[in-house]
């Protein structure tokens, strides 16, 4: 099965910091971007098959944002081929608490994301398995 | 006379011999087939004589009837004779007017009596009549003629009389058809030979000119006649005194002798009864008072044997109260009406030789219904019949004893009931002396003054008491002795750890008829309810300011009234003058229309309805037009599962409510410039720190460092515009609140 890197972010900035560091970590090689939410649900949703997503999703986004995104996912049968790391400017323990009630969220990430921060989410137990080969 | 034949002596004997019942069945049969008022059967020279009657006709009838019988030759043995009205006196007396009879006779043709229907209402008998009417005879003469008699034995006894004749004191004599003196015994010849001188001797006319009167002579020729007829007959007859003899009264006895079938001889007996007859006069004038005191006095009276205990005569009221007839009574002794274990002491208490002391005794007995009474008993020796006896005269004092057993068991019962109570209770007489105290009372006296009061004591005046107390209580008891109830509530702070500081008493008069004897009084120690009035008193009052404060007022709404109630804090929160009086539609008409209207009119409703209480905040609309936040409370109060009372409180939260909203516009200020400084604010600072942790370990080929740091340049400005932002909206809100 093949863990594809989704980068859900409005700013651009952000996007590219992201890909560089995700590729420097030795998440991806090939991190696909998208500026909110809706983007990034349509793509899982038309390209579904037995391909698993990690998703480092930001919070506000115009169209769809972060916790929208979730909610639709939640939806789809795909859902535990999903697995979210929330990446927020909000240090806000409202939205920390909010994210953790969701099965598919495995971290919670203030702004800036690290390269440390990336290789540590490879020993997740969760999707550790994807990066044992 | 010329066909009769009298039936022998032993006929007689045998009549005499038959049994009282031999003949109840021809008398029950023949007083069922005919109808008649007496059916009797009568003997000739025999003392038993059977009648049936369905009225009062004496017995002696029947002799009667037998001479009458003989007189008028009714002895056909087979025909049956009537007379219709009979003349004689005796008949007219007893109301017969017809007599239909058949002689009795035995086989060799002697009459020995008569079977007789008097006053029968069909005077001709019918031929099925007659032969019933026959029958009856013969089963009559069969049932004379069957009786067994040892002959022997009576002979003997006769014998035996034949001695005993002469040792009597009656003169006997025996005579034959001319009157002439056959034999006589000794006191007889002893009497002629005193009145005459000359001993009489066999062959004598026995009726002595010149020594009885001539109308005893009549008389005696009359019964001879009679008794020459073959009756047996009784006379009393009285003698005037002569220079011979005293006035005196002689039973004279007719005995006629039948020998060859014919009456030969008389054997007279006569009998001095002069005493005799008076003492029965004499008994019958002292039976009359006896029977007024004894017999119908209305107090329960006997008269008991002393040495047998049995009752010899009872009076009626003793009969009616204890319900034993006379003859029950008769067969029953004392201990029979006692309970056992009082028997044996009655055993004890009762000596037969105590015969004329007067005694009292409490005494119980049983009546016929079983019911224990207890009676006083009176009773004083006499003579009775010649025995000792004992008069009694029982006063049943039952009912007074369990009067008396009540109004002890009251009086135990009230004691009881006083002393079982912490109160006190205590009376005194019109001088303030102790009356009755409860130990409670009593107690408490000791205990404060060290002094025990005894019934008589002056409660008022002892050593301890002090000026003030006494003038106190002198004034209450005043008060009460002039007949005024009341309540006094008295405070005694000096003896609280004894009793407690605060006493209510009720003093109440005695009366007697109208005037007062004394007061009662009855303490109870209030102290604890005293405090927690007080406590009320205080809560109450706090309450009071704090609704005042607080700016809550009360309602209540009568359900069945339909009034409604505010109270000043109320009035004033509608802003309505003081005197308003509110009704049920104008109260929910001064909530403001809408919501809170709705709201208020729907939660009454419930309550009214299903008890639930409500609290809700709502608007108001006051008499002044101005709008106002209220807190409004509502309860129901039941009876019985049913709502009659609906109330509560209206609280003033205008102010509150403007405060709130104030506050709740700034917390909204507040979390709106959180979420800026969380998203909005930290966006280009993390993009800042991202870049620079990028620049550190350059090696992209993604990106430039111009382009990175043209970046960093960017968001600083981003940052910069962001406070600014804040700062203005600050500004304003603070403005808003100042306004």
């Amino acid at each position: 099965m093949k863990l594809n890197l989704l980068i859900v972010d409005d700013d651009k900035m952000v996007q590219t910091l992201h890909s560089i560091i995700a590729k420097k970590s030795g998440l991806t090689d090939s991190p696909i971007n998208f500026a909110d939410g809706q983007q990034a649900f349509d793509f899982i949703v038309n390209n579904h098959g037995d391909d698993a997503y990690l998703i480092l999703l930001d919070i506000n986004m115009p169209i769809m944002n972060g916790w929208e995104l979730l909610e639709a996912l939640q939806k789809q049968a795909l859902k535990n081929q999903i697995y979210v790391v929330m990446v927020s400017s909000s240090i806000d323990q409202h939205d920390l608490d909010k994210a953790s009630t969701y099965e598919q969220v495995i971290s919670y990430v203030s702004k800036p994301l690290t390269k440390d921060i990336l290789e540590g989410l490879k020993a997740q137990p969760q999707v550790k398995h994807f990066f044992e080969n | 006379m010329n066909n009769f034949t009298p039936p022998n002596e032993f006929i007689a004997i045998q009549i005499e011999a038959l049994k009282e019942n031999d003949f109840d069945f021809v008398l029950d049969v023949a007083s069922n087939i005919f109808d008649t008022s007496v059916i009797c059967v009568s003997f000739l020279g025999a003392k038993k004589q059977w009648h049936r009657s369905q009225s009062n006709h004496p017995f002696s009838l029947t002799f009667q009837l037998s001479c009458y019988l003989l007189q008028h030759q009714f002895e056909q043995t087979d025909d049956i004779f009537t007379v219709n009205n009979p003349k004689e006196d005796f008949f007219l007396t007893n109301g017969i007017s017809s007599i239909t009879s058949k002689a009795l006779c035995l086989s060799n043709g002697a009459i020995f009596g008569h079977i007789s229907l008097l006053n029968i209402k069909y005077v001709e008998l019918t031929i099925k009549e007659q032969n019933i009417f026959r029958a009856f005879a013969q089963k009559t003469i069969s049932l004379v003629e069957q009786s067994q008699l040892n002959l022997e034995e009576l002979i003997f006894e006769r014998n035996q009389l034949k001695v005993l004749l002469s040792s009597t004191n009656d003169y006997i004599w025996c005579i034959d058809k001319n009157l002439n003196l056959i034999s006589a015994n000794k006191t007889y010849i002893e009497a002629i030979k005193k009145h005459t001188g000359e001993t009489p001797k066999k062959g004598d006319y026995f009726l002595l000119k010149g020594i009885h009167s001539g109308e005893l002579i009549e008389n005696f020729k009359g019964h001879c006649e009679r008794a020459f007829k073959g009756i047996f007959f009784t006379v009393n007859t009285h003698i005037s005194g002569t220079k011979w003899y005293n006035e005196q009264w002689l039973e004279l006895s007719f005995h006629p002798i039948i020998e060859k079938g014919q009456v030969e001889k008389l054997v007279i007996n006569a009998r001095n009864i002069t005493k005799r007859r008076k003492d029965k006069e004499k008994l019958k004038k002292s039976k009359t008072q006896y029977e007024a005191l004894f017999l119908s006095n209305p107090q329960p009276m006997w008269i008991y044997d002393i040495e047998t205990l049995a009752f010899l005569e009872i009076n009626e009221a003793a009969i009616r109260h204890y319900g034993y007839s006379r003859e029950e009574f008769l067969k029953m002794t004392l201990l029979d009406i006692r309970p056992k274990e009082d028997a044996y002491k009655f055993l004890d208490l009762s000596n037969p030789n105590e015969e004329l002391e007067d005694t009292q005794y409490e005494w119980r007995h049983i009546k016929k219904d079983g019911k224990t009474i207890s009676v006083l008993i009176t009773t004083h020796g006499i003579k009775y019949q010649g025995r000792k006896a004992r008069h009694v005269l029982i006063n049943d004092i039952t009912e007074q004893k369990l009067h008396l057993l009540l109004l002890e068991a009251e009086k135990t019962n009230t004691a009881a009931l006083i002393n079982s109570t912490d109160d006190l209770v205590w009376s005194i007489d019109r001088d303030q002396r102790l009356a009755t105290a409860n130990d409670a009372y009593l107690h408490l006296i000791k205990q404060i003054y060290g002094v025990t009061l005894k019934p008589g004591d002056f409660v008022n005046d002892f050593d301890g008491i002090i000026d003030q107390t006494r003038k106190e209580w002198d004034a209450l008891h005043q008060r009460v002795l002039q007949g005024d109830s009341f309540t006094y509530e008295s405070y005694t702070p000096e003896i609280s750890s004894i009793w407690g500081s605060w006493t209510e008493i009720i003093f109440n008069p005695i009366r007697e008829g109208n005037e007062i004897r004394g007061a009662a009084m009855f303490g109870r120690n209030i102290t604890k309810r005293k405090i927690i009035e007080l406590e009320l008193e205080t809560n109450q009052r706090i309450l009071l300011e704090t609704s005042e404060i607080g700016r809550i007022g009360g309602w209540q709404f009568d359900i069945a009234t339909k009034k409604v109630t505010w109270g000043s804090i109320t009035k004033e929160i509608h802003e309505v003058p003081i005197d308003y009086e509110p009704t049920f539609e104008s109260s929910m008409y001064s909530y403001k229309e809408g919501e809170s209207r709705n709201a208020i009119m729907s939660a009454v409703n419930k309550a009214i309805h299903s008890g639930m209480p409500y609290d809700l905040e709502v608007q108001i609309v006051t008499a002044k037009g101005r709008e106002r936040w209220v807190r409004a409370k509502g309860r129901v109060e039941l009876a019985q599962g049913k709502p009659i009372r609906l109330y509560g409180m209206v609280q003033d939260i205008n102010d509150q409510k403007k405060h709130l909203g104030a506050i709740e516009a700034q917390n909204k200020q507040l979390r709106e410039i959180a979420w800026m400084q969380s998203h909005v604010v930290r966006a280009p600072v993390a993009r800042i720190m991202g870049i620079i942790n990028l620049l550190n370990d350059f090696d992209s080929v993604e990106i430039s460092k111009e382009e990175l740091l043209q970046n960093i340049l960017d968001s600083a400005y981003e940052i910069d515009g962001i406070i600014r932002k804040i700062n203005n909206t600050i500004q304003i809100d603070h403005n808003h609140i100042l306004i």
